[in-house]
């Protein structure tokens, strides 16, 4: 062993510290070394030295008391409503209004729709009873221009005399007869009215 | 020239010019009567597609638009012809070819309702009501 390891090692070889085969090699170093052996009964000495002037407080009993009374009403620090209600209460808080505004998203959606819904079908409604106003007009129309253009025997005589007659083909709005008279279409010349729907 | 010819010339000049449109007003009736008479004979021999050409030719003719109506109205007259007819597929083209020609609202409505019943005659509700949402469209924007 050299002399460096060896002084490193004395306090611990002093302190019993070591290991059996180390304290066997540090002895037979010093055995043989007289520097190191010196440095280790300086070293001895010094640590006797720090010992014998070492004072040993015993704590009497009525201090410790004390110490303890202090420990114990020492204030604990305060936690806020959130801390107190804890992690895991926080997690749930956060769930619950998330599912909440999840519903109310759902249902404001649903109420959307249903509302888009009725509209869609109140609109169908109102069409089809556009349409339907339009083509009964058309119709009852269609029908009195057959009576009109037939003549007044034939229209009691049966219903085959009443068969389809319409507007027929002298209804030139351009003739010059018609352009006199105050209708585009020419009164003079039209003696059955137009269809509303046409007109 | 004294001021009093140049008055007069300018006078005369003006009446000219409003009776130009008069004129060429006539001249156009005088057309769409001469071809109202050919659909007419075109329909009565049922050459229905050369009917419908023809029909075509008066609406795209220049009219002032005060004419509008008199024209909606030979327009559905002869959709209507066309229907009775049994042909109220021409009667639906013509509708279309020449609707472009009609600028009011009102004059679009009728068509619009006219090509509807059409539709329906023809058992095609969908296209039907597709032309009454237009027409209720029209009536909506315009009112």
């Amino acid at each position: 062993m050299k002399c460096e390891l060896c002084c490193e090692n004395l306090t611990a070889y002093l302190d019993q510290e070591l290991g059996t085969r180390e304290s066997e090699g540090m002895r037979e170093h010093l055995d043989g070394c007289t520097v190191c052996r010196d440095e280790m009964r300086e070293l001895r000495e010094a640590m006797l030295l720090v010992d014998s002037n070492t004072v040993r407080i015993e704590l009497r009993p009525p201090l410790w008391r004390n110490v303890k009374a202090q420990i114990n009403d020492a204030p604990v620090a305060r936690q806020g409503w959130l801390g107190a209600l804890g992690a895991r209460w926080l997690s749930l808080a956060a769930t619950g209004a998330a599912a909440l505004a999840l519903g109310f998203g759902l249902w404001g959606y649903q109420q959307r729709q249903e509302a888009v819904r009725q509209q869609e079908a109140r609109n169908a409604i109102e069409l089809q009873l556009y349409m339907n106003n339009y083509i009964h007009s058309r119709q009852v129309e269609e029908a009195a221009h057959r009576v009109v253009a037939v003549p007044a025997v034939a229209r009691h005589a049966t219903p085959a005399a009443t068969r389809v007659v319409h507007r027929d083909y002298r209804d030139n709005p351009f003739s010059s007869l018609a352009l006199h008279s105050s209708s585009p279409f020419g009164s003079a010349l039209t003696e059955e009215p137009k269809s509303e729907a046409t007109r | 020239m004294t001021p009093r010819g140049w008055v007069a010339i300018s006078l005369l000049a003006t009446l000219a010019v409003q009776a130009l449109p008069a004129q060429s007003l006539d001249r156009a009736r005088s057309m769409a009567e001469a071809q109202h008479e050919i659909v007419i004979l075109l329909l009565q021999k049922k050459e229905y597609p050369r009917a419908a050409a023809e029909a075509g030719k008066i609406f795209s003719m220049k009219w002032p638009d005060d004419q509008e109506p008199m024209l909606l109205q030979e327009l559905l007259f002869f959709a209507d012809q066309f229907l009775h007819q049994g042909q109220p597929a021409l009667g639906v083209q013509l509708l279309e070819n020449n609707s472009k020609n009609f600028k009011a609202v009102r004059s679009r409505i009728s068509i619009c309702k006219e090509k509807g019943y059409l539709y329906k005659e023809m058992n095609e509700s969908d296209k039907a009501l597709e032309c009454f949402r237009e027409a209720q469209r029209l009536e909506r924007d315009g009112s």
